[in-house]
């Protein structure tokens, strides 16, 4: 009898715990700085690689990029203006200070995204691999401000004779994991209309 | 053999084979009279993701390490030194530690506004200086991995990359410049350290001669 009350008192333990820890996690709210977006800024993406061999469509992946945006209920707009003179370097996204992050991108875009694609690499083992890296930095030119930045690595591979046949498409694997890990550690905003 | 062979194969033979990825023409050779200052070289190991292979590595090794084969590299191509201990006193000091901030841009040969303003400034004194700037970035990433089930492979992503560059200050150009990625960690004792460096300076002509 005592081991049946027992399992009964956990039970409903169990059952009161899991909602209200579920109800919590999905009641926090996202920081107002993001709630705030109504659309980010997509500037042409930045090429960071030292290793330049593999061909990439640095257009393309800007339209991953916006994809997984959308993912995260985000409106995004892909713009072919950087705003700033000369190439994008690393250190300046690094050490942004606010005068130069308010040239960024169109006069009248508020909030702007640069990725920088810092690696892309695939090779013929016994089978194929392919490694990715990108960063990415969200930028709010009114205050010129750094509101998010991350980095996102990404490895695709496969063993054997079918691997090697598809060495091709392991650069553009890897490229994709490393979005989504990018894209993983900015907070996800509510649907639009709830 | 015939003719149309011979000349082909001769025409391979002198095609140069070097590793250089962005060396330039031989005609940005560096100025005759100038005198090299090899910056302190920045080293800067860092971490792609938590889960990160983590090699220990000790960067002032890599910079004394640096710093010698950089000396090494010049001598051997018939380029003079700086006296070190003079320079600290002449009155270029000042601007030449204002550009130590920049190392990382410099040594891809990369020269933004600060610094062509700093060296503009180097221009206008009566000592030319060629600047040696050397810049290694260790990323440190996830390793190779086997999944026995699904047959899924995947390659360490941990990389070194060395960069290094030549300025004038008379005329505030880069004259050389090259850079070199080895998909691996390893400390100054390995060989591929030593190959690295050998590759870096491949490209570099020696002074008063052409590449």
């Amino acid at each position: 009898m005592k081991s049946f009350t027992l399992k009964l008192s956990l039970c409903v333990l169990a059952l009161v715990a899991l909602p209200v820890n579920c109800l919590g996690k999905h009641k926090e709210p996202p920081d107002p700085k993001f709630l705030a977006i109504d659309q980010i800024t997509i500037i042409p993406i930045v090429d960071l690689r030292v290793d330049k061999k593999d061909n990439i469509n640095l257009d393309n992946l800007a339209k991953t990029a916006a994809g997984d945006l959308k993912q995260r209920n985000y409106a995004t707009v892909l713009s072919g203006a950087k705003g700033v003179a000369g190439d994008i370097a690393e250190e300046d996204l690094n050490d942004a200070k606010p005068e130069w992050v308010k040239r960024l991108g169109p006069a009248e875009a508020r909030w702007v995204m640069v990725i920088g694609l810092g690696d892309v690499h695939s090779k013929i083992t016994f089978g194929s691999t392919g490694n990715a890296e990108v960063t990415g930095f969200l930028f709010d030119k009114q205050d010129g401000s750094v509101l998010w930045k991350g980095t996102g690595v990404g490895q695709a591979g496969q063993g054997g004779l079918l691997g090697m046949a598809f060495k091709g498409m392991m650069s553009e694997a890897a490229i994709e994991s490393a979005f989504m890990n990018l894209f993983g550690s900015i907070p996800k905003m509510p649907k639009k209309g709830k | 053999m015939s003719k149309p062979v011979l000349c082909f194969a001769l025409i391979l033979l002198l095609i140069p084979k070097g590793h250089s990825q962005q060396a330039l023409p031989a005609a940005a050779s560096p100025a005759a009279s100038a005198k090299v200052v090899v910056f302190p070289p920045l080293v800067s190991v860092e971490q792609l993701q938590a889960n990160a292979r983590v090699h220990d590595l000790d960067s002032a090794s890599f910079v004394s390490a640096l710093q010698n084969a950089a000396k090494t590299n010049l001598t051997t191509r018939n380029f003079q030194l700086a006296d070190s201990s003079g320079l600290l006193n002449s009155p270029e000091a000042d601007l030449l530690k204002q550009l130590e901030p920049l190392t990382s841009r410099l040594a891809r040969g990369s020269i933004n506004d600060d610094a062509q303003q700093i060296l503009g400034k180097l221009a206008a004194r009566p000592d030319d200086y060629l600047l040696l700037v050397q810049f290694v970035r260790v990323k440190q990433g996830p390793g190779g991995s086997w999944n026995p089930y699904s047959g899924a492979i995947t390659s360490g992503m941990s990389t070194t990359s060395f960069q290094a560059a030549l300025i004038s200050t008379r005329t505030g150009q880069v004259t050389w410049k090259n850079e070199v990625l080895e998909r691996s960690v390893f400390s100054v004792d390995s060989p591929r350290f030593t190959k690295c460096v050998e590759q870096l300076y491949s490209t570099l002509a020696p002074k008063g001669g052409s590449q």
